[in-house]
């Protein structure tokens, strides 16, 4: 029996559900270790003139204020992934750009000390305009956030493949639509949480932080405190308590603590709350996209022309504007369409700076691709279902190069679409639920998503034009490492470099070993927190981009596979014959049918206890790294062609809602999703990556923005405001299926599948309500607000 | 988000209590905290003292006292909630109740307390002026009653003064043959109200109106209630009666205009779950007695 | 009449998983952080620390409560339970059973609030209607979208309801 594909309950559960979890906010690994809170920004934008600490530095308790002026004489700006003069420390030097961002960090005995302190500092603030609005940005009618970025424009990039304007030109239908995809964001229960130690001596930082990706912006970090990267050593706790991207963006702070410990002399460890959380944190980008689609007359789709802008905030951070270029590989989705134009626009605001969130990139890209294949089937008068048949991404097409270049793996895309019209039994709906009862809207829509997995490093410099990118090294590549040992009495530990936040890595890696060694899974330990110090460094670990089904589980595969024939090669010279006649079974080497006394912990225990009798080539001990590379994971080519994915997998969302009309209510009566991720690792962790990425996709279909003021004091700031869904919000009834086209350049056949729903959700239950009320849905969320809108109850805006 | 540091006074008798707050310190009291304390953590309440009443005796009690039910100031949410459910009349109450957050803050949060935060969109202040209750206040001239009507000024703001403290509210027990219905609109189960209606019917045996009261919540800086018109007493409730007597409530409306619903929203949500809230009421009038 | 000075730290003695723990601390100390820092069992998490999400949940006589909204000194002589002491009780094996086979947690962050929820109406709850769905609205979990703790309520009811 294998492991892999079986719904293993998990090993990390004893633990969470006893709790022996080790968060951030649990450890203490230095003696002496002091409580920081940070001062904030009430403006938006503002000139520091003075900041006065005489009565927060005379608290008892105190040991210690840090300001932007002490942190520059240590620090240098963030590198960025564009090339523009803005300068992004992680402490304000002289200037506030956003509410929330951080002025003064307040070392004290304890965080309610600190909080006091903070509470005494005057700083003088001298307001000036704000720049919130993109579009108004770019036509330079906004104030400056950055003196040399002219008109907040971070980057601007323009592409063209086949020959869009001819193909709309002959084009028999146009659709011309904007839409508006809002801020949100993660919210993971677990805020930020950064402890940082200095040591003097030796000019060394240590800094434990639940970062999902340490060795990401390793580089970054390192740049920002002037040292190489020997001299950063981070580590992360052995759990973190969610992350969906959000976490990412602790690394300002990573490097805030660290320096302050420096200045400061004295270990220090910071707890982000919740309002700091909601406010300077991170946030999804909104995006305004207008779309333009020409469509032949039998529902083709012939061309397709997208002008994006993101509001990236007020610091452009790495990896952005890589929101507007994870998907652009699949930016066509799942449809055959040759003729692309795109304008892309990442804008400056007084807001916080933008960063990774689940789905990133996805959802604003397939709110409006989505809802346009509804548009236009509406005023061809086709089924919404015929539409997507018509120019699905056949079978016979695969592996297919999008326009755009990326390299669609495998897939059966039409297999999948009719299993989700089937189990949401769509014909019978279609065909019952005209009109409505009382006040009373049915409506059901549907999404079709290509689900992008394993990102190619080098997509970000996408953001770049060719001749600048030819003037730099060239990025490319998906790599994950590995490393399996086994002690001298068999113990099998495993080393990962996935920096798991609840996906349940270290059951998944236990069925991977236990099948290659043939072992039970609970004789091996898996290893997930990452220390860059001693994990196998590698730029691209991490858990982002649903990457670990297809690149960390196959660099574990790769290393197990190692560590076996490590073992076959040696019992193959103790039995004098060739390792093809031996096989590992339950532990035990087979030779034939018969079993040799040769086990995992002998073999292995022979390269420990006695390497002078291991054969000549033979090296003692048994621990194999190995680093898998996904393959198709070229650099941009001088055409801007990328393959921003490593695989790609595809789901179908139906979603069936009910709209009150009269009180703008909506419930989504039955919810049902179709994935094809190839070949599952563990069909239980599968479905609640499923259920929980459709979570967050409901949220912001329904519940969830950051929303500001014009003077950009954020409005939805607490978690009274920002509406998390709970079990009440989630749909009456839900139907998971899956198809499994295997990924064929994976070991393992598996792809990633945790970010397809919050891609998904939202167009299909804009594209039901809007098959509801008639109308068509052009912005997220559908508050009673926004329904009532468009329903003109209650005289609309007063 | 740690509170500011205040004084931690414990007394043990009322007139402990009343000598505490004579002092004119920046003081609040704490009774199950379950509003006070997140504005506490936020920093947005700074007290220079904290007043508990949990050492003080004589305030836990649901007492039944023949026409109403008293309930002690530190009678937690749930406690409440469990020991009028499924009592005559008192349908608006329990199901109001169970809008309150959560059972997890019900468990703390007290009635009293919630009745003296005066949060205009909360559903206790609107209930116990739907069921036309009053709030027994202690203060250095003793005790005086308060009716609910009376009771709520603006947001946040009762006629409750700074050296006084609620020592207990009083619920009416309504009459045979009365019914009552709660509804409400909000974002998520347990948030608070956009728009909450609640009423209260009694009728004859002829279904013959005879004595009434409609309230909303989330739609002005306090909950507002009206009784039933008088000219309708005998008559039976028609749409035509309905849709007069929940209009009756407009002059009182002066909703707030915010993210999740504009002020025009709201008014129509007052309708729209009034007329409903009202046919409710009525129809378990009806179902009681039969 | 007790009273204590803002700046004074006070003895608070508290009764956490039957075990009494005497601390000195400011009076403004959340039960949260006592629980946490003071007394160190980490297993009671903060999530918000304004009463939404849930995550700090504790049994405060045997009724779940957010813990970041009691004041420590304020809770005193209330019993505490926390995860730490639950995993003790003897029918919390099926409890953690039915979890971990309905995936009902990922990131574990928000659990142990849950679970103390969860076992406040299994528990000396015989006869009371439990609405399961209003009492999970009291907390936020962003990882299961919820539908693994349904599963594994639903699984905990069957085994009452064969009992």
């Amino acid at each position: 029996m294998s492991w892999v594909g079986q719904s293993v309950p998990r090993f990390e559960d004893g633990r969470l559900m006893s709790g022996q979890g080790q968060y951030i906010a649990d450890l203490a690994p230095v003696p002496g270790i002091r409580q920081a809170a940070i001062l904030r920004s009430p403006y938006a934008h503002a000139r520091i003139s003075g900041i006065d600490m005489s009565q927060a530095l005379a608290l008892p308790g105190v040991f210690g204020i840090v300001t932007g002026a002490d942190l520059s004489t240590i620090l240098a700006p963030f590198p960025v992934g564009v090339p523009i003069p803005m300068k992004y420390f992680p402490l304000a030097i002289d200037r506030v750009r956003y509410v929330g961002e951080p002025v003064a960090v307040i070392v004290a005995e304890s965080r309610y000390l600190a909080e006091d302190a903070a509470d005494l500092i005057r700083v003088n603030y001298q307001p000036l305009p704000v720049a919130m609005d993109v579009e108004a940005s770019v036509q330079g009618g906004s104030t400056w956030i950055h003196d040399d970025v002219a008109d907040n424009l971070a980057n601007h990039r323009t592409f063209r493949y086949g020959d869009p304007e001819e193909a709309l030109k002959s084009s028999d239908l146009i659709v011309e639509e904007r839409f508006f995809y809002p801020r949100n964001t993660g919210i993971p229960i677990e805020t930020y949480g950064v402890i940082a130690h200095y040591d003097q001596s030796l000019g060394d930082y240590t800094v434990w932080a639940n970062f999902h990706g340490p060795f990401t912006l390793h580089s970054v970090m390192a740049h920002a405190l002037k040292v190489t990267t020997q001299k950063l050593r981070i580590k992360t706790p052995t759990d973190i308590g969610g992350s969906f991207g959000v976490k990412s963006a602790v690394y300002p702070y990573m490097v805030l603590m660290a320096a302050t410990s420096r200045l400061l002399g004295i270990p220090v460890k910071w707890v982000e709350d919740r309002l700091e959380h909601m406010k300077a944190s991170s946030s999804a980008s909104s995006r305004i996209s207008y779309l333009t689609a020409g469509f032949s007359s039998d529902g083709r789709l012939r061309a397709l022309k997208l002008r994006q802008y993101d509001d990236v905030g007020a610091y452009i951070r790495a990896p952005e504007p890589a929101t507007l270029y994870r998907v652009h590989g699949n930016l066509t989705g799942a449809y055959d369409v040759a003729n692309v134009s795109l304008e892309n626009f990442a804008v400056l605001t007084n807001r916080v700076p933008t960063g990774l969130v689940r789905g990133y990139g996805g959802p604003q890209l397939y709110f409006p691709l989505e809802r346009m294949m509804d548009i236009a089937a509406r005023k061809l008068g086709l089924d919404p279902a015929d539409i997507r048949r018509k120019n699905l991404i056949r079978p016979d097409q695969f592996p297919y190069r999008t326009a755009s270049g990326g390299l669609y793996d495998s897939g059966n895309y039409q297999q999948v679409l009719e299993t989700a019209l089937n189990e949401a039994k769509y014909e019978q709906f279609r065909s019952q639920a005209a009109g409505g009862k009382g006040p009373m809207r049915y409506g059901i829509g549907m999404a079709a998503v290509v689900e992008p997995s394993g990102s190619n490093m080098g997509y970000v410099t996408v953001a770049y034009t060719p001749e600048e990118r030819a003037r730099q090294l060239p990025k490319s590549g998906a790599v994950s490492a590995a490393t399996v040992a086994v002690d001298a009495l068999g113990g099998i530990t495993v080393q990962i470099d996935s920096a798991p936040e609840g996906q349940g890595h270290e059951t998944v890696v236990r069925q991977i070993v236990a099948d290659v060694l043939t072992v039970p899974p609970e004789t091996i330990r898996v290893i997930a927190e990452m220390d860059t110090a001693t994990t196998a460094w590698t730029i691209s670990s991490g858990s982002y981009s649903s990457r670990f089904a297809a690149a960390g589980a196959s660099a574990v595969h790769t290393a197990a596979v190692q560590v076996r024939d490590k073992l076959l090669a040696l019992a193959a010279n103790h039995l004098h014959t060739d390792v093809k006649t031996l096989r590992f079974e339950q532990g035990r080497v087979f030779h034939g049918d018969e079993a040799s006394s040769w086990t995992v912990k002998r073999l292995a225990g022979l390269t420990h206890w006695h390497p002078a009798g291991l054969p000549t080539g033979t090296t003692p001990g048994v621990y194999e790294t190995s680093y898998f590379s996904l393959p198709n994971m070229e650099p941009p080519t001088a055409t801007d062609l990328v393959n921003s994915s490593a695989t790609y997998g595809f789901l179908v969302d139906v979603a069936k809602v009910a709209v009150n009309v009269e009180t703008g209510e909506i419930e989504i009566l039955d919810y049902v999703t179709v994935h094809d991720a190839g070949n599952l690792l563990n069909p239980l962790l599968a479905d609640g990556q499923i259920q929980g990425g459709l979570a967050f996709g409901i949220g912001s279909a329904l519940y969830e923005t950051l929303h500001y003021d014009e003077d950009g004091q954020l409005l939805t700031g607490s978690l009274m405001d920002y509406l998390v869904p709970t079990v009440s919000e989630m749909p009456h009834s839900l139907t998971i299926r899956h198809h499994h086209t295997p990924a064929p350049g994976v070991p393992l056949g598996a792809k990633g599948l945790g970010e397809g729903n919050v891609m998904s959700a939202g167009a299909a239950i804009a594209n039901a309500v809007s098959d509801a009320l008639g109308t068509e849905v052009l912005a997220l969320p559908l508050s009673l607000r926004a329904v009532s809108d468009i329903t003109g109850k209650g005289g609309g805006q007063r | 988000m740690k509170p500011v540091p205040f004084d931690y006074v414990l007394p043990e008798t009322l007139d402990e209590l009343l000598e505490v707050l004579a002092l004119g310190n920046n003081a609040k009291i704490l009774a199950g905290g379950q509003s006070l304390v997140p504005m506490l953590n936020m920093r947005l309440a700074r007290p220079d003292m904290l007043i508990s009443l949990r050492r003080i005796p004589g305030l836990e009690g649901i007492e039944d006292e023949g026409q109403s039910l008293r309930v002690g100031a530190m009678v937690v949410q749930e406690r409440f909630r469990r020991a009028v459910s499924g009592r005559e009349g008192f349908d608006a109450l329990s199901v109001g109740m169970e809008h309150i957050g959560h059972p997890q803050t019900r468990s703390t949060g007290t009635v009293a307390g919630s009745i003296a935060h005066a949060d205009p969109s909360s559903e206790l202040p609107l209930l116990l002026q739907v069921y036309r209750g009053s709030a027994t206040i202690m203060g250095p001239s003793g005790l005086r009653n308060v009716e609910a009507r009376d009771l709520f000024l603006f947001p946040y703001t009762t006629l409750i003064e700074p050296q006084e403290v609620v020592v207990s509210t009083s619920w009416p027990k309504p009459l045979r043959g009365t019914g009552s219905a709660f509804m409400e609109i909000s974002r998520r189960r347990g948030d608070f109200a956009l728009v909450a209606v609640a009423c209260q019917i009694r009728i004859n045996g002829e279904r013959c109106l005879e004595d009434g009261v409609l309230g909303a919540a989330g739609v002005a800086g306090t909950p507002i209630s009206v009784e039933l018109p008088s000219h309708f007493k005998g008559q039976t409730l028609s749409e035509d009666v309905a849709q007069y007597w929940i209009q009756s409530l407009d002059p009182l409306l002066d909703p707030p205009n915010d993210l999740e619903a504009s002020s025009g929203l709201r008014r129509h949500l007052v309708h729209q779950l009034g007329y409903q809230t009202v046919v409710e009421a009525e129809r378990r009038a009806g179902g009681n007695k039969r | 009449m007790i009273r204590y000075g803002k700046d004074q730290r006070v003895a608070v003695t508290l009764t956490i998983n039957g075990r009494p723990y005497r601390r000195w601390v400011e009076p403004r100390m959340l039960l949260s952080d006592f629980i946490r820092d003071e007394v160190g069992l980490t297993g009671t998490h903060v999530g918000c620390e304004h009463g939404v999400c849930g995550a700090c949940t504790v049994l405060i006589d045997g009724e779940p409560a957010r813990s970041c909204l009691r004041l420590a000194v304020d809770v005193e002589p209330q019993n505490v339970t926390t995860i730490e002491g639950l995993a003790k009780e003897p029918g919390y094996e099926r409890v953690r059973r039915a979890f971990s086979q309905n995936h009902a947690l990922q990131c574990g962050f928000c659990t142990a609030g849950i679970v103390a929820s969860v076992w406040s109406r299994l528990e000396n709850y015989e006869g009371l209607q439990v609405d399961w769905d209003e009492l999970l609205s009291g907390h936020l979990c962003r990882c299961t979208g919820y539908v693994g703790i349904q599963n594994a309520i639903r699984d905990l009811q069957g085994e009452e309801r064969e009992q």
